[in-house]
């Protein structure tokens, strides 16, 4: 397939799931409004860090004084599921040139990779077949950067009653319910959620970054007993 | 400050996204990480969800507190639709009644 037509598909598949991005971004430039994030700083964090959930840590966390160097620690723990799509893209990516690859691995998200992923790994290969990530990326940089910019405008004027940034916690609760699919990843969540609320107390906000390491290492750990065991 | 730790996300996230693009890092990791990285998503999201649902400046609220219900809800509506806009708008709803 041509350069234009993969990367049109790319598009044209990514956009769908905005309906879920969209309103994900509007609640994110609400958030970051209400959590004292000036309106550069939220704007340029959905360009700068571009992934939606360290956003989110970011936020909370600024609005918590907590320390830099956690906060920069724990986005790096959110972010470590970005190795796993990185690997299996890569299979598909590596005999691009240094620039291309540069530019890709800036717009790796759930949501580009879930559709780009597909088209590599279901279709036939083509040495074009980067430009669907391009398009499936860029569509969905454009829709983030549209959302953040709209929801820092709205969140100047609506009313914090409603608390619509209430929908960042309600959506992961979705993604988390969904994706508990067996026995390890139940485990994992109860184990991470009761360390949550042990830990607490710990300063500067580290219980979030040390309950979820501690749940990531249990998951290790599970998954390899099953694995002698069978 | 914040400045600072906006820029040094950013440069952590591009290098989660980068790395294994890159020749520095071995195409095949050992299978325990790699087994480890796809609990990542619920190790993470769960602190995140205690934290926006149960605390409040700095404390865990658990008496009078709305949005227990509100997530308990949009669990069971999650768990049952498997629809992320039905859950928000179930969830949410339940906010607004109380």
């Amino acid at each position: 397939m041509s350069k234009i037509s993969e990367f049109k598909n790319g598009c044209i598949q990514e956009f769908p799931l905005q309906i879920g991005v969209f309103p994900f971004g509007i609640a994110f430039g609400i958030l970051g409004i209400e959590c004292g994030l000036t309106n550069l700083q939220t704007f340029l964090l959905s360009s700068i860090v571009f992934a939606g959930v360290s956003q989110i840590v970011f936020a909370q966390l600024i609005s918590t004084l907590t320390p830099g160097f956690i906060i920069i620690g724990t986005v790096g723990v959110v972010n470590l599921r970005h190795i796993l799509y990185g690997i299996s893209l890569s299979e598909y990516l590596k005999k691009l040139s240094l620039k291309w690859r540069i530019l890709l691995a800036y717009l790796i998200t759930d949501e580009a990779y879930a559709i780009s992923y597909k088209r590599f790994s279901e279709k036939k290969e083509s040495k074009n077949m980067h430009y669907h990530l391009l398009g499936s990326g860029i569509t969905l940089w454009t829709s983030w950067q549209i959302s953040t910019f709209l929801g820092i405008f709205i969140g100047h004027f609506i009313p914090e009653s409603l608390n619509l940034e209430f929908a960042i916690p309600l959506s992961f609760i979705a993604i988390v319910a969904v994706s508990i699919k067996d026995k390890p990843k139940l485990l994992v969540f109860a184990i991470s959620a009761i360390f949550s609320i042990i830990l607490k107390d710990l300063p500067w906000n580290l219980w979030i970054i040390v309950s979820a390491i501690i749940a990531i290492m249990c998951g290790m750990f599970i998954s390899n007993y099953k694995e002698r065991k069978q | 400050m914040i400045w600072t730790a906006i820029i040094f996300s950013g440069i952590i996230t591009y290098a989660t996204r980068f790395l294994p693009l890159s020749n520095f890092v071995p195409k095949k990791l050992p299978r325990f990480i790699q087994q480890g990285l796809q609990y990542v998503s619920i190790a993470v999201l769960t602190p995140i969800i205690i934290n926006s649902v149960l605390v409040d400046n700095d404390s865990l609220i658990i008496d009078n507190n709305p949005k227990i219900y509100a997530a308990i809800v949009a669990l069971i509506v999650a768990l049952v639709t498997k629809s992320i806009p039905l859950t928000l708008i179930s969830g949410l709803a339940i906010i607004w009644i109380f």
